[in-house]
């Protein structure tokens, strides 16, 4: 008897559920608030990813509203993390430019300047350890990268019978990390950057297996910077501090070159040896030597097309 | 007179009016071809600023950074300047590597310092060139380093990528020491970590296997 009842009022209940005309989007919008209480509650990484963040849209469909509010956000987060005020800014591509760095094999001595002064400059962590230029210690009459050590530890260089090849991100214009993303978090920007995006990046590493100049890194755990050593200026797309589980690389310092300054490992070499500029640019320096000097391509080969070039005196 | 005044002279007596045209072809002749005086003769300081007008980007001034400049801090009178092609003992002796010091084949002191003016140097044509202006006597002989640092292939800039106006070029002895410019060998800064469980290659670097 009672069961009956019951039974009755249950499916009573479910009669009305049904024939009540629920709206999809009230129905969508609770399932997707279940869903983000479901998977941040149990982590408990609720200080992690905020609502906005974890429901934001892909970069490239912001609008410069929201852009900005991302910005604000991520710059309160940086403070109630490492308690420091930065300024992060996206700065766009300029017009007309394209940029092209090229590198004197010549008169490189391989006294790793630039590999920490990029670590300075971008924000990079120091335990563990990772780090966007690696100088690779060749013995003379080869460029065979494989004969390269990236772990010599001499008194003085440069040594004899060696000569030095600094590589770092190519910013190839046929990208083969950008082809292998599933989830479109890299890209190639207009001034022929190749970005990630921090937050859409899933940390697949498909990226890291593709590119051929080994040249991104991954977050393994949450960096570790010293507070007195973060950079305050920040780029969106490039030096803001990464958080776990995501891909990083050279990013030729966006932050300064797309205002007209060149970037951190040109400023500190001693010996004159980077050269960047604007390729579309006549006048350009980068112009002057793909004119007048002798350029390789690392692994030409492959045609990923890098623009990041060597050249000889 | 003034050229109203002529006007109306000439309008008044025609016979004046010819002389009136010759005049004021005259005047128009001295106002074309005017010059100053001193530009017949150049100063020394128009010479010196000559090899900078020549490039299309400025360079970062060198004279603020001299540790012992001006020179006559020290040399005074005209009893300090022994201009006798001779072995330095006693002053400048660390100064001697670029040349061979007192091989009279070979440059020494004055082959690039003035011979009286010690606040100047000088090219081998003559020509007095400012501590600033090194790279003009660098470039006497280190000709090709010259046209590519003018290119902007060899040596630095400072400032912006953006356009040359935005950007200074660091002089020759900027970077090198200007009596010893073979770079000093130093020290690498520390080597990245090695990853878990990889041994670090030989300093030799790697051999092929195959």
């Amino acid at each position: 008897m009672v069961d009956e009842k019951k039974e009755s009022r249950s499916s009573y209940l479910l009669e009305r559920t049904l024939n009540k005309a629920l709206p999809r989007r009230t129905f969508l919008k609770g399932l997707a608030v279940g869903t983000a209480v479901a998977t941040l509650t149990p982590a408990k990484t609720a200080e992690a990813f905020s609502f906005s963040d974890f429901f934001k849209k892909h970069y490239k469909e912001l609008s410069p509203q929201e852009k900005t509010a991302m910005l604000t956000r991520i710059e309160a987060e940086t403070k109630k993390r490492y308690g420091i005020d930065v300024k992060v800014e996206d700065p766009p591509p300029m017009d007309g430019v394209e940029f092209v760095y090229c590198l004197n094999l010549s008169k490189c001595i391989g006294c790793r300047k630039c590999v920490y002064a990029c670590v300075k400059e971008n924000n990079q962590s120091r335990d563990p350890q990772i780090q966007y230029i690696k100088v690779l210690e060749m013995p003379k009459g080869s460029l065979d990268v494989h004969e390269g050590n990236m772990y010599y530890d001499h008194e003085d260089v440069p040594q004899k019978d060696k000569f030095y090849m600094p590589v770092q991100c190519h910013q190839c214009k046929h990208p083969p990390c950008v082809k292998v993303c599933p989830v479109e978090a890299t890209w190639k920007e207009p001034d022929g950057i190749v970005v990630i995006d921090y937050d859409w990046c899933i940390g697949c590493r498909y990226c890291e297996a593709a590119c051929p100049y080994e040249a991104r890194r991954f977050n393994f755990t949450d960096p570790k910077i010293p507070t007195e050593e973060i950079n305050p200026n920040q780029g969106y797309l490039s030096n803001r501090i990464r958080p776990r589980g995501v891909m990083e690389k050279c990013t030729f310092c966006l932050h300064r070159t797309r205002k007209g300054l060149y970037p951190a490992c040109l400023e500190v070499c001693p010996t004159g040896s980077r050269k960047f500029g604007n390729i579309l640019d006549p006048n350009s320096e980068v112009r002057a030597v793909i004119q007048h000097k002798r350029i390789f391509v690392l692994k030409e080969e492959l045609n990923t097309m890098p623009r990041f070039l060597y050249f000889f005196d | 007179m003034g050229f109203k005044n002529l006007k109306r002279a000439c309008f008044l007596k025609p016979s004046l009016r010819k002389l009136g045209g010759l005049a004021t072809a005259c005047l128009a002749f001295i106002v074309l071809t005017y010059q100053p005086l001193w530009a017949e003769s150049p100063t020394p300081e128009s010479t010196e600023s000559a090899p900078e007008s020549i490039l299309s980007f400025s360079v970062v001034p060198r004279i603020p950074k001299l540790n012992m400049y001006p020179c006559t801090d020290c040399h005074t009178g005209d009893k300090d300047y022994n201009n006798q092609e001779r072995i330095l003992k006693e002053e400048h002796v660390e100064m001697a590597t670029h040349f061979r010091n007192g091989d009279k084949d070979q440059r020494w002191c004055h082959s690039c310092h003035h011979e009286k003016d010690y606040l100047h140097l000088t090219a081998q044509n003559g020509q007095i060139v400012t501590f600033n202006e090194a790279y003009v006597v660098c470039g006497q002989c280190h000709g090709t380093i010259l046209r590519d640092w003018k290119k902007n292939i060899h040596g630095r800039r400072v400032g912006k990528w953006v356009s040359p106006a935005e950007a200074q070029a660091a002089s020759c002895t900027e970077c090198h020491n200007s009596h010893g410019p073979k770079f000093k060998h130093q020290k690498p800064l520390p080597p990245p970590q090695l990853p878990r469980g990889k041994k670090a290659p030989s300093q030799e670097g790697h051999k092929k296997e195959h």
